[in-house]
């Protein structure tokens, strides 16, 4: 897997210098803060930002001004990677979906102005209730050829359900905000683009066996490269993240214009 | 069908493929440091509190059993130690020295630490077994 990231960082020669920075801005960091071998505190709030950060409500299409004002229907995929829920000596029977599927709505005006939501109802499916609701907005202009977008976020995340125990009500909230920056290179109806962004990420674990209470709060940044096609009124997108040292994983989305 | 449907069907198709052919190049990695090895005490020469054991029993120990309970110390833990502590504090909370018996019982049972917190070493095992109290 390592080999496979790797290989696309290369591929995408020209992105090298942004994420490269920005590679060792996250590496330099890391290093400040992770002078000790790990304790189970350390291991148990990781697996939790893994799990809000896959929450997240990452950018998911190209930055391109649209030539007239659309409205745009998106279904959004996030893979979820393999998590290794060991925590101490004990693998926590945390359940992950293999992947995480959104509906998501936005409206772009000609001039550049986006707002987007993502919303779940709190509904039942398969022993679990998930209701969310996020929001986004942001400012998309051309800047020497390149479309940009500036965008700000927030998404609230409840997840109710057997989490670690059979039959249990666990509950896990993530709430998260922050905003990033993205640019395109427009390559005829496709594009090719890059940027970052930082976030702020809470989360509670409530685990009802136990009447144990997990939070966790951290500041995180994460770096993006991503390639969209229009093919008429639909937009394909597949977007990767890098989210601190630690997450890698991407989205795939198609959307329909309106 | 009209053309304009088959042409979107089309598109959709062909999106979904490429889409498709992407996403097997995508990069899924989640590192929970879940495999690693534990921090681990090293002790050289006699074990004391001052000498490793103080350090020892607050990382590995002193991160549930406190009193008043931390943040992550699970429902139901004792309140009549603390292992934070070597001696006896004012408030007649017990420290590590006055329950060491108990201390060197419960990890050479294995049941202390718990399951889900950082696993002692075999060094650090036998450090708190070679423990006096002092
Ligand atoms: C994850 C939190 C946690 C850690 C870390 C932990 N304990 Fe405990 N300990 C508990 C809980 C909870 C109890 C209450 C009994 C139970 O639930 O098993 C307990 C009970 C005890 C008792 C009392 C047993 C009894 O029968 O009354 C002793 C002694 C003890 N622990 C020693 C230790 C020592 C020594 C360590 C470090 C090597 C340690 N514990 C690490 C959570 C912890």
């Amino acid at each position: 897997m390592v080999k496979t990231c790797g290989a696309l960082f290369y591929r995408l020669d020209w992105l090298r210098l942004a994420i490269g920075l920005a590679a060792v801005l996250a590496a330099l960091q890391w290093a400040s803060g992770a002078a000790r071998a790990v304790t189970f505190i350390e291991q148990a709030e990781r697996l939790q930002h893994i799990n809000a950060f896959l929450l997240d409500l990452r950018p998911g299409q190209p930055p391109r001004v649209p030539d007239e004002t659309v409205l745009d229907f998106a279904l959004e995929i996030l893979p979820a990677p393999d998590i290794d829920n060991r925590v101490g000596a004990k693998d926590e029977p945390i359940a992950s979906p293999a992947a995480i599927p959104r509906l998501r709505l936005r409206y772009i005006t000609a001039s550049g102005f986006m707002v987007g939501g993502t919303w779940n109802p709190d509904v039942e499916f398969e022993g679990y209730r998930a209701p969310w609701t996020g929001w986004e907005v942001g400012y998309r202009f051309v800047l020497a050829g390149l479309h940009t977008e500036l965008r700000l976020f927030a998404i609230s995340v409840q997840v109710v359900g057997p989490i670690a125990d059979k039959g249990a009500e666990d509950e896990f909230d993530v709430y998260n905000r922050g905003g990033d920056l993205r640019l395109g290179v427009p390559l005829g109806t496709a594009m090719i683009y890059a940027g970052g962004g930082e976030g702020r990420s809470e989360s509670t674990l409530r685990i009802e066996s136990d009447g144990a209470r997990l939070d966790a709060e951290t500041t995180y940044t994460y770096i993006l490269a991503g390639v969209g096609g229009e093919w008429g009124p639909m937009t394909f997108t597949y977007e990767q993240y890098w989210s601190e040292d630690y997450l890698q994983h991407y989205s795939i989305s198609a959307s329909v214009r309106f | 069908m009209s053309k304009t449907m088959v042409e979107r069907g089309g598109y959709l198709v062909a999106g979904l493929i490429i889409l498709g052919a992407l996403a097997l190049a995508g990069c899924l990695e989640a590192d929970t440091r879940g495999g690693e090895e534990p921090d681990e005490v090293v002790i050289q020469g006699t074990p004391t509190w001052d000498n490793g054991i103080g350090e020892l029993l607050q990382l590995k120990c002193g991160v549930c059993h406190s009193v008043p309970p931390n943040k992550i110390s699970p429902e139901g833990i004792p309140q009549t130690f603390d292992l934070n502590v070597q001696t006896t504090r004012s408030d007649g909370v017990l420290g590590a020295q006055d329950i060491l018996t108990s201390i060197q019982f419960v990890v050479a049972e294995g049941i202390m630490p718990k399951e889900q917190a950082t696993p002692l070493t075999d060094g650090e095992k036998s450090a708190i077994q070679a423990w006096d109290g002092s």
